[in-house]
């Protein structure tokens, strides 16, 4: 079983019997199981590890890994919506997110998304993803605001 | 007027367009006095919360300074860029960790975390750093620019050139009709002239009640006379409807005709500018999208061109013009009619707010559509070898149906709850303005009496009944009840 730990930088450590190297984790398919099939890929790309299940790992190793991989599936969390603003070929998107507050843009023909877990997800210009767990637990102002882009 | 990155930077990025000049100079100090040639922030700290962290290069150091609540942190990390080993990026969904080693030594120098909005501009110290690494130094001018352009260029890309200005927009499109100046002059021409047609039918109207009408009841006037000015004015009434009717013409077949022309005219353009566009933009664009934009989206061109332009002038002229009529005939009824006009706007402007979430939505189930159509129609072949039509079919359908949900909702709107609401509001801005005041009010329409604490019913001049609504309906044969079951007997017929 892998044994993994974090170094004061955030980096994940893979130890082996000739010592530990620094690796990043990859989820493999199924995604709809993100905790299992994790491949650890060295820095040349190479996959040097391999986790069937993070459950069979030790605690400080499990740790370790979750730090990790919240750092790499790390998206955006809107917990308010202040403002939506349509203009030419823009729509600009005001809110508070856990991570701060946050101004962005996404086209206006792309529209949020709705999971089938009923998480709505949000991408702008850049690429960046912003989710919305709940929108019905938004504030009313918010729920007013997004009302007409989400279902 | 600031240029236009600084323009994107103020209205769309809550980060600052440059360096900041007291970061760049404890950084320039800190890195034994070397100019900082590129630049990037790193926005998310390592709890991953949105932060301001300053990545810079001198000719001879890497230097990354935090800056929080506008106030420079008094530690700044200073290396060497000598002792750069290997550069180790891990990208995410959101976010990338960018881990910088030393020569011999496990533990990163430097670790930053960075959203996809600062990726470019990292990217383009990255680049630097890798060719060092390799043994190629680049020699380039320090700029602001570099780091500038990387993060607008998401924004740039994303919109036209007429950008943030909607009235920059509205003068572009109006400046399709510059080709067909005189088309335009002619169906402004007849919109005016039926506009202000318009006008007068009240006008006629009026004089034949008091020159003809009320003379000759009261005696006044007799028959031989009367018909003559009657007939004149009738005629004249005739005259203008007829005017109205072929200004109208003039109007409609003018604008209709130019609108075809501009909206043609934007067809070819944009079609000519399809072809000039790169092949990265059709790898991001939906087919489905751009076939809508050449095709539909330049008909609705077409409609706001052809009436919505017009209307909408025609109505402000049409509303001055009233107004200015109803003041010259009588400056005290002027005044009462067109106060109420500003409040009016702001209903017509909040319900357009209501309405355009309605049609938001709309439009957001029409697109779900067109996509479920632009994924199969191309691909109906390999739809039907599969064996997946019923899936596509029902697919289509729940998108139909989601879509028509969305237009009866706008329908029951904009048909059920805007004149509810007119009538409401008026209703509840007369009894605020009369509250607390003594308001005499003449009328003939007897449901606008029906609040009134106390109706005098005059006939021939003299007082006949008095009482409140209920009262006088109570007496037996009284000419209010009289008038008050006629009304209620008219409206029934009209009703059918």
């Amino acid at each position: 079983m892998p044994q993994l730990n974090s170094n004061e930088a955030g980096q994940l450590l893979l130890h082996s019997q000739r010592g530990s190297i620094p690796v990043r984790p990859v989820a493999c398919f199924p995604w709809s199981e993100p905790n299992n099939y994790i491949s650890l890929r060295n820095d040349a790309g190479m996959e040097v590890g391999f986790i069937q299940s993070a459950t069979e790992l030790d605690h400080s190793s499990r740790t370790a890994l979750e730090t990790t991989l919240r750092q790499t599936r790390f998206v955006f969390e809107v917990i308010a919506i202040e403002n939506v603003e349509d203009e030419f070929e823009l729509r600009t998107w005001l809110v508070k997110t856990r991570q701060g507050p946050r101004s962005f843009q996404t086209k206006l023909d792309e529209w949020p998304r709705t999971l089938e877990t009923g998480v709505v997800m949000i991408r702008d210009l850049s690429g960046d993803l912003y989710q919305i767990k709940n929108p019905t637990a938004f504030d009313p102002a918010s729920q007013k605001l997004v009302w007409a882009y989400m279902e | 007027m600031s240029d236009p990155v600084s323009q994107i930077f103020d209205r769309y990025l809550d980060q600052p367009p440059t360096l900041p000049t007291e970061v760049r100079r404890r950084l320039e100090q800190a890195c034994q006095g070397e100019i900082i040639q590129l630049y990037a922030l790193a926005d998310l700290d390592a709890s991953l919360r949105l932060c301001q962290i300053w990545v810079t290069l001198t000719a001879n150091y890497l230097a990354v300074i935090r800056v929080a609540d506008r106030r420079v942190d008094e530690h700044i990390r200073v290396v060497p860029r000598g002792r750069l080993d290997k550069i180790i990026e891990q990208p995410g969904l959101s976010c990338t960790v960018v881990h910088l080693l030393e020569r011999a030594e496990e533990h990163p120098f430097v670790t930053i975390r960075y959203t996809h909005r600062q990726r470019g501009a990292i990217g383009h110290l990255l680049y630097v750093l890798d060719q060092q690494l390799n043994g190629r130094t680049l020699e380039f001018t320090p700029s602001d620019e570099r780091y500038r352009e990387a993060i607008v260029r998401p924004i740039r890309e994303a919109q036209a050139s007429v950008s943030g200005n909607r009235l920059a927009i509205v003068w572009r499109l109006l400046g399709y009709l510059r080709p067909y100046r005189a088309q335009v002059a002619l169906g402004m021409f007849g919109a005016t002239v039926m506009t202000l047609a318009r006008l007068l039918p009240p006008f006629f109207t009026g004089q034949v009640v008091d020159q003809v009408i009320q003379p000759f009841q009261g005696g006044t006037l007799q028959l031989a006379q009367a018909w003559p000015l009657a007939l004149t004015l009738l005629g004249g009434l005739t005259v203008t409807l007829i005017l109205q009717e072929c200004a109208a013409w003039v109007r409609l077949r003018t604008m209709a005709v130019l609108g075809e022309h501009v909206a043609r005219d934007l067809r070819t353009q944009m079609y000519d500018h399809l072809h000039k566009l790169s092949v990265s933009y059709f790898s991001s664009k939906q087919t489905g999208s751009i076939i809508s934009r050449v095709g539909s989206d330049s008909d609705r061109i077409w409609d706001f061109i052809a009436f919505g332009v017009v209307e909408l002038s025609l109505s402000f002229l049409l509303l001055i013009g009233l107004s200015a009529v109803l003041i010259v005939l009588d400056w005290r009824l002027g005044l009462v009619m067109t106060v109420p006009l500003p409040i009016l706007l702001v209903l017509i402007y909040r319900n357009g707010r209501v309405m355009h979430a309605f049609f938001l939505r709309a439009w957001r189930k029409w697109s779900n559509l067109t996509d479920a159509l632009s994924d199969v129609v191309p691909g109906i072949r390999v739809v039907k070898v599969f064996d997946q039509a019923e899936h596509e079919k029902r697919r289509f359908g729940e998108r139909n149906d989601d879509f028509t949900d969305e237009c009866f909702r706008i329908h029951h709107v904009w048909t059920g709850f805007w004149p509810i609401l007119m009538l409401h509001q008026i209703q509840e801005a007369l009894n605020r303005l009369i509250a607390g005041r003594t308001v005499v009010a003449i009328a003939h329409r007897l449901s606008t009496l029906k609040r009134a604490t106390r109706l005098l019913v005059l006939k021939e001049g003299r007082l006949i009944e008095q009482g409140t609504h209920a009262q006088l309906l109570e007496i037996p044969n009284g000419v209010y009840r009289r008038l008050h079951d006629m009304q209620i007997q008219l409206n029934e017929v009209h009703a059918i």
